[in-house]
């Protein structure tokens, strides 16, 4: 009789602690800023500090020359550039974020997170453990350009529209053409220069890549 | 001498021409068609693109190889729409307008200047700007604007191109250029007319992929050859029209560091 007690009690103990540590992992901390980030969480807007908690249903927003790194309790962490609004739709074991505006890194550790997404206005880039980096580019159709970038792992990108899918590998981009057409994944020179660091602690964590580069220049091209 | 006096001036030297005895008058030493062809290397080292290209012509009778250059320089770029080259060039198998000459009495011929080696400065700055109202948008319309010292006759030339480039693009990339241009060249301390050579000049330029472009040109090229030393001497004065047609085949290695 006391054994079968004791165990209910280790049972509903272990119960107590499974649920709150999902109760936990609904949140993650901001590690990192530089400039003006701003939370919002309805209705409130309050600025980021090292260390403040940001839960599912905020909405990160940098500003100019400002910047963000997030870490997700369950093995993913997010750095956010300059001008890029960010909104934290799902924190659960499958996690969900959605690009709004500007460009985002972001490393997934496979073995803590179940899913990992991260959604733009036409396609959704989603992983198992990876490195990949995901931007908005020029606006030249109705829609505008979304390129995807991974450095370690792979990432399949799926639009929204018509349900294409493909799998872009370690070392490739591609350029989600006006939003809603895949383009074959190639090595783009310009992602070369793309700081992937989120560590503060090891190094310089600011990207101050120009996502212009990824366009050819025409005003650039002089051959004789 | 004012500008009114310039067309004057022209008429008189043209008209001078049709009177001069004829065998005295430089005459186009070939066929019409001239062919040449370049290799450039160009390096993309962010505002700095240093370059070395090789050029080589066919042209006269049989169409020798005659001219060829070799060009070595940087191009750096000042401001958003405005570039600028220096460059130094060795070539050989130049004509300009003293090599007309009379060996012997009455011979008149062109110097076969094959084997004389001359070295040249050249300064460029070439303003460029994007079309966007354009149909297609991607138009570019620049003006190349070339000066040129060549060490070996003390002459100072200046070429003003300015052309139109249309950009094919794939993917947002550029998969072929169409430029039309005009190059006018322009004697500053020789000849008698005001320009020395002209000519619309159409460039094809196909996009292999990011380090190998293929280029095919056309140009209708007129030279005006003025008086030369030897001319003057033998009391001649002429301003002769050449005109002939270059095709041009060119291989350009970009690459990015």
């Amino acid at each position: 009789m006391n054994v079968r007690i004791g165990t209910t009690v280790l049972l509903a103990l272990f119960w107590l602690v499974t649920a709150a540590g999902q109760a936990v992992g609904l949140e993650g901390d901001v590690v990192y800023t530089f400039g003006e980030v701003l939370v919002h969480r309805n209705p409130e807007v309050v600025i980021a500090e090292i260390g403040m908690p940001v839960g599912e249903g905020d909405v990160i927003e940098t500003t100019g020359d400002a910047m963000v790194v997030i870490s997700l309790v369950n093995g993913a962490e997010i750095k956010l550039r300059e001008n890029t609004t960010l909104a934290l739709d799902s924190l659960g074991r499958d996690v969900s974020v959605r690009l709004i505006s500007g460009s985002v890194f972001s490393r997934v550790n496979r073995h803590m997170v179940n899913g990992f997404s991260v959604k733009t206005e036409t396609a959704v880039m989603g992983v198992r453990g990876t490195e990949f980096f995901v931007a908005y580019g020029r606006k030249i159709d109705r829609h505008r350009d979304v390129w995807v970038c991974v450095n370690t792992g792979s990432v399949e990108v799926g639009l929204l529209d018509t349900q294409d899918t493909l799998i872009v590998e370690q070392g490739k981009g591609i350029n989600i053409l006006g939003g809603t057409n895949l383009t074959s994944p190639q090595r783009y020179p310009w992602t070369r220069k793309l700081n992937w660091n989120m560590d503060p602690a090891s190094g310089e964590v600011e990207d101050r890549t120009d996502l212009e580069q990824a366009y050819s220049d025409l005003l650039d091209q002089d051959y004789d | 001498m004012n500008i009114r006096a310039l067309p004057i001036a022209a008429i008189m030297i043209v008209f001078a021409a049709v009177l001069a005895p004829a065998e005295h008058i430089p005459v186009a030493s070939g066929g019409f068609f001239e062919f040449e062809s370049r290799t450039s290397l160009l390096l993309d080292l962010g505002r700095l693109d240093p370059l070395v290209e090789l050029e080589g012509r066919f042209e006269d009778t049989n169409l020798e190889f005659r001219y060829r250059s070799l060009t070595a320089g940087a191009y750096v770029r000042l401001l958003k729409n405005l570039k600028a080259g220096a460059f130094y060039r060795i070539q050989q198998g130049a004509r300009h307008d003293d090599d007309w000459i009379e060996p012997s009495l009455d011979v008149w011929e062109w110097v076969d200047s094959r084997s004389r080696t001359e070295q040249l400065l050249i300064l460029d700055i070439s303003p460029r700007f994007l079309l966007d109202f354009m149909p297609g948008r991607n138009w570019v319309f620049a003006v190349k604007n070339r000066y040129q010292y060549n060490a070996f006759n003390g002459q100072h030339s200046l070429l003003v191109r300015p052309g139109l480039t249309y950009y094919l693009l794939r993917s947002r990339e550029p998969v072929l250029n169409l430029s039309l241009s005009y190059g006018l060249y322009i004697p500053l301390n020789f000849g008698e007319t005001l320009l020395y050579q002209h000519e619309p000049y159409l460039s094809l330029l196909y996009h292999l992929n990011r380090n190998v472009k293929l280029e095919l040109t056309g140009a209708l090229k007129t030279v005006i050859w003025s008086t030369s030393d030897d001319s003057w001497a033998n009391g001649d004065t002429y301003a002769v029209p050449n005109r002939s047609l270059v095709v041009g085949f060119g291989v350009l290695f970009p690459l990015s560091l």
